[in-house]
């Protein structure tokens, strides 16, 4: 039914790009709060960090499952539409809004452009980056960057400049039309979580190479590693219903040991970009993976399973290895201590090649872009509610507003004596716990990349959290420490997707088909129904069928950007 | 005495075999449900629950219960299940009824009947029916449910169909006691249409209550989602790879439990209708009526 929206503007690239533009290249206007009214700096009356007439932001925002209200609040009415409206004198305003599965957030929005509605002052948005082409093509948006120049803080440069690329998707004729929204740096970069308790019980420790890996594997599923007489367990648990290289129940890395990445742009050894499913270095891995489909390491039904199914035999404690982020200590693995008495795991780095190799996907630090609309009566206004975000939510000062958290009873709870409760006890707060924080107009706030999995890292490793930010990082699960730190560890085997841009014309046209092709002939492959050397006539084929363009356009692209 | 012989036999065990496997097949999913409904988180999400709830709880259900965006669902289904059925079988008889006359009674009839049929072959696609309610100013309404759906050409065949059979001696009879035709279709065919009729309700209704699709374009505002695309926008797996995840609200994501306890108290008002309309399906009012 969706289908029928697909794609009804062919995407223009253009191919006249300014290489290299950086973000913090502009010139430091220091944007400071203490700007009297008379200075025509800001678009209104604004004095001590506050417009003096409340001016307004129209938009329209997709209601994730993660957002949730509490006293009647709504997302037009509560807590954040309060503090913008008291502290920045900015009123929100919504036009609609949408749940955010299934796509309707981006229906709607493809709808509106479509049926020619007249635009909101901004659109934030996340996923593909096919709609937000369309949107800067309609014409409706400004040149962000500029105005990103112009107003936007310190902080908020210093965060987009940690990766400049994160501009690249949105640079149109060297204008930055699009606002990236960070994210969390090394966010789903995965790490090996083992049962503890079995490695224990078969008597090895935990692998760090490949054979290693192998003969824990083999114990796994052979020397009845839960002692219940039976021969029901599986090794490891992967899910690649949807790719190999994947956000959880991955098994990315297994190719990473090979060098190959699959399901992404990779940095050639020639400086230009290679599509990692067709490289030679997938044939060792996919052997592999054949071989252990073969001895029951991997369970039969993995390529039906999607990411969620496949950690079920993991949390039911029928499997001993799964693959994923540093989060999944919070969600899903918690229920496997839950479900199996004595149940233990740990978090290990993920193990080398044969050639010492090791490969993982990468996190991009930004998955979406913010477009302000041209004819936005204040355009600075959606600059002075983000550096404010910046500046004093996403480090936090030490008795800062929001030193605990957004807002009191919302997302932290004090104790008698004026303490926060800690993080991890939401079934303190009155009421019940609630993330305002995902209201905002960026879905997350504000984030700078590299914090967050640094600062557990480091806590990890023993520092004494002195910031308030590490002091509320420092309450999360030692597991999740752990896990985070070995994600950092492994920093340098990060394999980033290169590929950024939006989809080019033949993969427009052809991703449909060699999607399913290379998913067909890989799972064949993996399943032990052809050989592995099925694989070089299935490259052959690949390339013939459109592969060879989408990689002379892709590399157009890439050195645009380069 | 043909069910004393041995094939028959044979063939009734057959039958009651085959229609108890059939029934199973749809009835264990929902006893699956129903037990995912009831049982505790961790073992839920780990598949562990079959046809009885493991660790007993009713935390789903108070849980749903108490999320007002759901109550809220729900009565916005119940309104627009009840006033849709109502209108669309309102409009239906009155253009079935006519269309099922001789050609002699009603010139053009066929000019009419092909009017209705054309549109179930061709429409304008989504975005011209978009622009449509949004011309209409219908966007984020209760109608834009009940009114683009109300003449389901469909339905009305079918009851054409039906009033045809009905024999002609009954409204020559209505007639020649004094009825126009307004009084004999509703003291006559009505009354003899009623298995008809039920079915066709039962048809709208069921539409009704699962449509999702048209809450998700047309509504501005999710709190006036019906509920089936209330259930919809939950039921559906996210993906993680395009967000930054935070361990902190991973909790909300996981509850497989209050998912399948929504599915099942959606699911619940529909089911109960069943045995009430059963009784209008028994044909054969007519029987008796006219004598050949």
């Amino acid at each position: 039914m969706l289908n029928k929206l697909k794609k009804p503007f062919t995407v223009l690239m253009s191919a006249t790009m300014l290489a290299g533009v950086l973000a913090a290249c502009g010139n430091n206007t220091e944007a400071g709060t203490t700007n009297s009214s008379s200075d025509s700096f800001y678009s209104a009356g604004f004095e001590n960090g506050k417009y003096t007439e409340p001016v307004s932001i129209t938009t329209v925002f997709p209601i994730g499952s993660n957002v949730k209200f509490k006293n009647g609040e709504n997302i037009d009415n509560n807590v954040h539409t309060k503090w913008a409206k008291e502290t920045l004198g900015i009123d929100i305003k919504y036009l609609w809004t949408v749940s955010e599965q299934n796509n309707a957030y981006q229906t709607k929005l493809r709808l509106m452009l479509t049926s020619g509605q007249e635009m909101p002052d901004i659109v934030a948005f996340r996923g593909e980056p096919t709609l937000i082409s369309d949107l800067i093509e309609s014409g409706q948006f400004t040149d962000a960057g500029e105005l990103f120049d112009k107003y936007a803080s310190e902080t908020y440069k210093q965060a987009m400049a940690e990766d400049p690329s994160v501009w690249n998707p949105y640079i149109r004729d060297g204008k930055r039309m699009g606002i990236p929204i960070l994210e969390n740096a090394y966010n789903n970069d995965p790490v090996m979580y083992i049962r503890e308790d079995w490695l224990k019980a078969v008597n090895l420790k935990a692998p760090t190479t490949l054979d290693e890996l192998e003969k824990v594997m083999d114990a796994f599923v052979n020397q009845d590693p839960d002692k219940n007489g039976e021969k029901d367990t599986t090794a490891l648990s992967v899910g690649f219903k949807v790719n190999l290289n994947t956000w959880m129940s991955d098994s990315g890395w297994i190719f990473g040991m090979f060098g190959a990445m699959p399901n992404q742009w990779n940095l050639g050894a020639d400086g230009t970009l290679l599509y990692g499913s067709i490289q030679p270095e997938m044939k060792p891995a996919l052997a592999k993976m054949q071989e252990w489909m073969a001895k029951g390491y991997i369970d039969k039904e993995a390529g039906l399973y999607d990411e969620v199914k496949a950690t079920e035999a993991f949390t039911a404690g029928k499997s001993g290895i799964i693959v994923g982020p540093y989060w999944m200590t919070g969600w899903p693995i918690p229920d496997l201590l839950k479900n199996v008495k004595g149940a233990d795991y740990k978090a290990y780095p993920l193990p080398a090649g044969p050639d010492g190799k090791i490969g993982r996907h990468g996190t991009s630090t930004s998955t979406g872009a913010v477009l302000i609309n041209k004819d936005m009566k204040n355009k600075d206004a959606f600059f002075v509610y983000q550096n404010y975000l910046f500046d004093n939510w996403a480090n936090p000062k030490e008795g800062g507003e929001f030193e605990n958290g957004f807002a009191e009873n919302y997302d932290f709870a004090l104790d008698p004596n004026g303490k926060p409760y800690p993080a991890t006890e939401t079934d303190k707060v009155p009421g019940g716990w609630v993330d305002p924080i995902r209201y905002t107009l960026t879905f997350d706030g504000a984030i700078i990349p590299s914090l967050r999995l640094n600062t557990l890292a480091k806590l990890a490793g023993g520092a004494e959290p002195t910031t308030r930010f590490e002091k509320n990082m420092s309450l999360s699960l030692p597991k999740q420490l752990e896990a985070a730190k070995i994600v950092i560890d492994q920093k340098a085997a990060t394999m980033p997707q290169m590929f950024t841009g939006v989809p080019t014309k033949t993969q427009l046209s052809k991703n449909d088909m060699l999607t399913k092709l290379e998913k067909e002939v890989l799972n064949k492959i993996i399943y032990g129904k052809v050989s592995v050397d099925e694989f070089d006539s299935f490259v052959e084929q690949y390339l013939a069928s459109g592969g060879k363009k989408v990689t002379e356009e892709v590399n157009e692209w890439y050195a645009t950007v380069k | 005495m043909y069910h004393k012989t041995k094939s028959y036999k044979v063939f009734s065990i057959f039958n009651y075999t085959l229609l108890a496997v059939l029934s199973l097949v749809c009835l264990i999913p929902l006893i699956h449900i129903l037990a995912v409904s009831f049982s505790g988180k961790a073992p839920a999400n780990a598949n562990l629950v079959g046809l009885l709830p493991v660790q007993f709880t009713i935390d789903a259900y108070s849980q749903t219960l108490a999320n007002e965006n759901f109550l809220r669902s729900l009565w916005v289904s119940f309104v627009r299940t009840g006033l849709g059925t109502l209108i669309s079988m309102i409009v239906v008889i009155c253009a079935a009824y006519p269309l099922s006359k001789e050609n002699s009674n009603f010139k053009r009839k066929k000019v009419y009947t092909w009017f209705f049929v054309f549109t179930m072959l061709f429409n304008g696609g989504l975005i011209p029916f978009y622009i449509l309610i949004q011309k209409l100013n219908m966007m984020n309404t209760l109608w834009v449910l009940i009114l683009p759906g109300a003449v389901s050409v469909w339905n009305m065949i079918l009851l054409l169909n039906f009033f045809k059979n009905v024999p002609k001696e009954l409204e020559e009879a209505a007639f020649i006691d004094g009825a126009g035709y307004l009084r004999t279709l509703v003291s006559v065919y009505l009354p003899v249409s009623m298995p008809a009729i039920a079915t066709i309700s039962l048809f709208a209704m069921v539409g009704h209550w699962n449509s999702w699709f048209d809450g998700l374009i047309f509504m501005t505002d999710h709190k006036n989602y019906p509920l089936a695309t209330f259930l919809q926008t939950i039921i559906v797996q996210q993906d993680f790879s395009k967000v930054s995840v935070r361990p902190e609200d991973l909790e909300s994501i996981s509850q497989r439990t209050v998912k399948a306890a929504q599915i099942f108290i959606g699911m619940a008002p529909i089911l109960f209708v069943y045995p009430f309309l059963q009784r209008f399906f028994v044909k054969g009012i007519v029987i008796g009526a006219v004598k050949e």
